[in-house]
C-alpha cells in the first residue's frame, strides 16, 4: 500500500509532460484559491477558537442579551490600515452573532456613509450606525484598549462595542459636552475624568459654545462646565438657557477660591460671571466666596482639603474636597433642590477677604459643597469646587464614585449595560532580584552552550557517515 | 548559536524592565530573526549538493525524488525546531517566576514551529534552483524580506484584485491568530498547504534540473 502511494506520487510528480505539468499547476492554483475560501468561511462564521486565559475573543452572555434584543439592523464599519487582529476577531463573532449585524471591512473613508466620512478620524477606527445612518458612534481603535506604562494592559472592544450597539439600538447615544472657550480646565489635564467616563460609555466630546455649528441636544446630551475663568457672551447665555428649557441639563465646577501651592495662601477669583450666575440663580442656586474650613485645621500651613458627605447616606464612601465655598440654596419653590455634598457639622466658614481675622468667633456647621437643582425636567448640579475632578483626587474612591453617580443621574440616556473589560496575558512585573536574575542568565547561557554543541556535534556525525557512504 | 544568544539577550533585557508586559510580544518579535537562519540551514542542501556534483550520486540512490526532497525539508525544520525549543526556555522561565498562560505560549510555539515549516519548505526550494549556496542564500533572504513586506504594503493598494491576490500570499499574517490566542484552523491548513505547494515545486525543479542535465 505505502509503495502504492509512492509510486503514485512519483508518477505524478516526477514525470515530465506538459498534463503532468498543467494538472500540478491547477492543483496548487486551486490550492491556494480554497485556502483563500477557508480564511473567509472561518471568518463569516466566526469558527476560530479562543484559548485565551481570559476569553477576550468570546462574547459574554450580557452581549448576546443585548444582540438577541436588537430592534433595528445595526451596521459595523471596520475602517483599518493597519490590521489589529484582536479587533477583527471580536467583531466577526458580533457579525457571527445576529443577522441584524452587518460587518463592513473597509479600507477607504469614502466607503463611509455619506455625511459620516469626514467626520471618522484616523486610520483604524470603528464606526457603528443604524440602518439609515441618523445615529452613529464613532470608536478609535485606541480606545478599545487600556494602558498601564504605556502597554495595552485591557481589552475593552467588548465592553465598548455592546454599549455602543445598544445606545444606537436605544435610539440615543449619552454624549458629555465639554464646554471650551472660557479658560476652563482643559480635557487633556483631565485624564482620569476622561477614562472614567469613557469606561461609562459616555461619548466625550469638546465643546465651544461660540463657534459651535451643532446645537446641544437635550435627549442625549450633558454640558459640562469645569472652572470657568470668564462669563459666558449673551449669545452663548441664550443658548445654554435655550438648550436648558428644553430639559437639558449641566454639571457646573466652579472655582471661587484657590491655595497657592508655591506661596502657601489662598487666593480669591476676582472676576465676576453675572450671566453664568445669572443661569444658577434661574435654578435657585449661587456660590460663595466663603471658604470652608475643617476644624482640625491649621490655616497656616494647609490647605483646606475637606471631607464631604452625601446627606442622608451613611454608607457613602468620604469624597475629598479642596478649597470649597458654600452654596446659597434658593427657598423658593419654583426648583427642587437636593443637597449633593456637605461638609462635616463642625466645619467653619471663612471669608479670605477678612484674612481669617474671624476665624475665633467662627460658629460650626453643615454647609453645601455640591447641589442639584431640577426644573420641569432640566438638572443643573452646582459643585463648588474643580479639583474633586483632578487626576490625584479622582484615585480616591469616594471621588470617583460621586462623579459617577453625578453622573447618572444627570445623563437624559439610559446607561447601556456594562461589560466587564479583560486583562491582556501578560507576565507580572518581577520584583529586581540580582541572585536571580545571575542564575537565570547564567542557566540559560549554558542551555544554549549545551544544547547548541550537542547539535554541531550531531549533525557533523551525520554529515560525516554521509559523506563516507558516498564516498564508498 | 548567535541567533540563540540574540534572543536570551532580549529576554535578558525584558526580565528586569517595566516593560515585562510586552514579553510576548517581545518574543513572538524574534521569530523573524530565528527565521533567518533558515536560509542559512536550507542554502546547501541543493545547491552545494549541485556546486559538488554530489547530487549525481545522491540522485542515482535507491531514494525517490519526492523522499529527498521531503527528507531534506524535514532535516531543515528539525534544525530550525531544535533553535525555537531550546528559546522557548524563555517562556517556561516566566511561567515559574512570573506567570504566563502556558496554553497561549504553546500556541505560539505552534504557530512558529508551523510558519518554519512553510519557510524550510521555501529555503529547499530556492536551494533546488540554484548551483551556488550563497546565491541560493541571498535570494532566500530577499525572498523572505519580500514576503515580509506584503503585510505592509497590502492595505494601501486599492486594488480589489491585487489586494486578494497578495492576501492569499501573506503567510505573516496568518501568524497572528497564533500571537493573540485564538486557533485558527484555515490558518492551521494554510501553513501545511504551502508547504506542500513549496516541495511540489521543489521536486518540479529537481526533475527539470535532472531532465537538463
Amino acid at each position: 500500500m505505502k509503495n502504492r502511494l509512492e509510486s503514485a506520487f512519483n508518477n505524478i510528480f516526477t514525470r515530465k509532460n506538459i498534463k503532468s505539468e498543467l494538472l500540478i499547476m491547477i492543483s496548487l492554483v486551486l490550492l491556494l484559491f480554497l485556502n483563500s475560501a477557508l480564511g473567509r468561511i472561518e471568518k463569516e462564521y466566526a469558527a476560530s477558537l479562543d484559548i485565551s486565559r481570559k476569553k477576550m475573543y468570546t462574547l459574554s452572555g450580557q452581549t448576546y442579551k443585548t444582540i438577541d434584543s436588537l430592534d433595528g439592523n445595526i451596521y459595523i464599519y471596520n475602517l483599518y490600515l493597519n490590521e489589529d487582529p484582536r479587533i477583527n476577531e471580536i467583531l466577526s463573532k458580533y457579525s457571527n452573532a445576529s443577522s441584524k449585524i452587518t460587518l463592513l471591512n473597509i479600507t477607504n473613508h469614502s466607503e463611509l456613509p455619506s455625511g459620516i466620512e469626514n467626520l471618522a478620524p484616523g486610520n483604524n477606527v470603528i464606526v457603528i450606525t443604524n440602518e439609515d445612518g441618523s445615529l452613529f458612534e464613532i470608536i478609535d481603535y485606541e480606545d478599545l484598549y487600556l494602558y498601564e506604562n504605556d502597554i495595552k494592559t485591557y481589552f475593552r472592544a467588548e465592553n465598548k462595542l455592546t454599549a455602543s450597539i445598544e445606545a444606537i439600538d436605544n435610539g440615543a447615544i449619552g454624549r458629555v459636552k465639554f464646554i471650551t472657550g472660557h479658560g476652563e480646565t482643559s480635557l487633556s489635564d483631565l485624564s482620569e475624568l476622561n477614562l472614567i467616563l469613557n469606561l461609562e460609555n459616555y461619548s466625550i466630546e469638546s465643546y465651544d459654545l461660540s463657534a459651535s455649528s451643532v446645537e446641544l441636544d437635550p435627549l442625549t446630551d450633558v454640558v459640562v462646565v469645569i472652572a470657568p475663568k470668564a462669563d459666558f457672551e449673551e449669545s452663548e447665555f441664550h443658548r445654554v438657557m435655550n438648550f436648558m428649557n428644553h430639559g437639558g441639563r449641566a454639571v457646573f465646577y466652579l472655582d471661587r477660591v484657590v491655595f497657592n501651592t508655591t506661596k502657601g495662601i489662598f487666593q480669591k477669583y476676582t472676576y465676576d460671571l453675572p450671566f453664568i450666575r445669572k443661569l444658577f440663580s434661574a435654578y435657585g442656586l449661587d456660590v460663595s466666596d466663603n471658604v470652608i474650613m475643617s476644624d482640625d485645621l491649621d490655616i497656616n500651613l494647609r490647605r483646606s482639603s475637606i471631607k464631604a458627605t452625601i446627606p442622608g447616606n451613611t454608607h457613602s464612601p468620604d469624597i475629598v474636597v479642596n478649597e470649597a465655598t458654600n452654596l446659597l440654596l434658593s427657598e423658593k419653590t419654583w426648583c427642587d433642590i437636593e443637597k449633593l455634598l456637605v461638609s462635616s457639622e463642625s466645619s467653619y466658614l471663612v471669608n479670605i477677604d477678612e484674612e481669617f481675622n474671624g476665624l475665633a468667633t467662627a460658629s460650626k456647621n453643615q454647609y453645601v459643597i455640591a447641589a442639584l437643582s431640577v426644573k420641569n425636567n432640566s438638572k443643573l448640579a452646582l459643585i463648588s469646587d474643580s479639583t474633586c475632578i483632578s487626576n490625584e483626587c479622582l484615585n480616591i474612591e469616594g471621588n470617583e464614585w460621586f462623579l459617577k453617580s453625578l453622573m447618572r443621574k444627570m445623563t437624559p440616556v439610559k446607561l447601556s449595560v456594562s461589560v466587564p473589560i479583560k486583562k491582556i496575558d501578560i507576565p507580572e512585573q518581577v520584583t529586581e532580584n540580582t541572585i536571580l536574575s545571575v542564575v537565570l542568565s547564567v542557566g540559560y547561557l549554558a542551555a544554549v552552550f549545551g544544547i547548541a554543541a550537542a547539535v554541531f556535534m550531531t549533525f557533523m556525525k551525520i554529515d560525516r557517515r554521509r559523506r563516507d557512504h558516498i564516498r564508498k | 548559536m548567535c541567533i540563540m544568544l540574540y534572543v536570551g539577550v532580549s529576554f535578558w533585557a525584558v526580565l528586569f524592565s517595566p516593560e515585562i508586559a510586552g514579553f510576548m510580544d517581545s518574543y513572538s518579535g524574534n521569530l523573524y530573526v530565528m527565521l533567518l537562519y533558515i536560509p542559512v540551514i536550507t542554502m546547501n542542501s541543493f545547491a552545494k549538493e549541485k556546486q559538488d556534483n554530489t547530487d549525481k550520486i545522491l540522485f542515482s540512490s535507491r531514494s525517490s525524488v519526492v523522499r529527498i526532497t521531503l527528507a531534506k525539508i524535514f532535516a531543515a525544520f528539525i534544525a530550525y525546531s531544535v533553535l525555537v525549543l531550546v528559546t522557548f526556555i524563555l517562556p517556561l522561565v516566566f511561567g515559574v517566576i512570573s506567570g504566563i498562560y502556558f496554553a497561549e505560549a504553546l500556541l505560539m510555539l505552534f504557530g512558529q514551529l508551523l510558519l518554519g515549516l512553510v519557510i524550510c519548505s521555501y529555503g529547499i526550494f530556492i536551494s533546488s534552483l540554484s548551483a551556488h549556496p550563497y546565491r541560493a542564500f541571498m535570494v532566500s533572504i530577499a525572498g523572505l524580506f519580500i514576503w515580509w513586506m506584503i503585510d505592509f504594503i497590502v492595505p494601501h493598494i486599492n486594488t480589489a484584485g491585487i489586494s486578494e491576490i497578495l492576501n492569499i500570499l501573506s503567510v505573516f499574517t496568518r501568524f497572528n491568530a497564533f500571537r493573540y490566542g485564538f486557533v485558527s484552523i484555515a490558518s492551521i491548513i494554510y501553513f501545511i498547504s504551502m508547504a506542500t505547494t513549496f516541495a511540489v515545486l521543489t521536486i518540479q525543479s529537481i526533475v527539470w534540473w535532472r531532465q537538463k542535465r
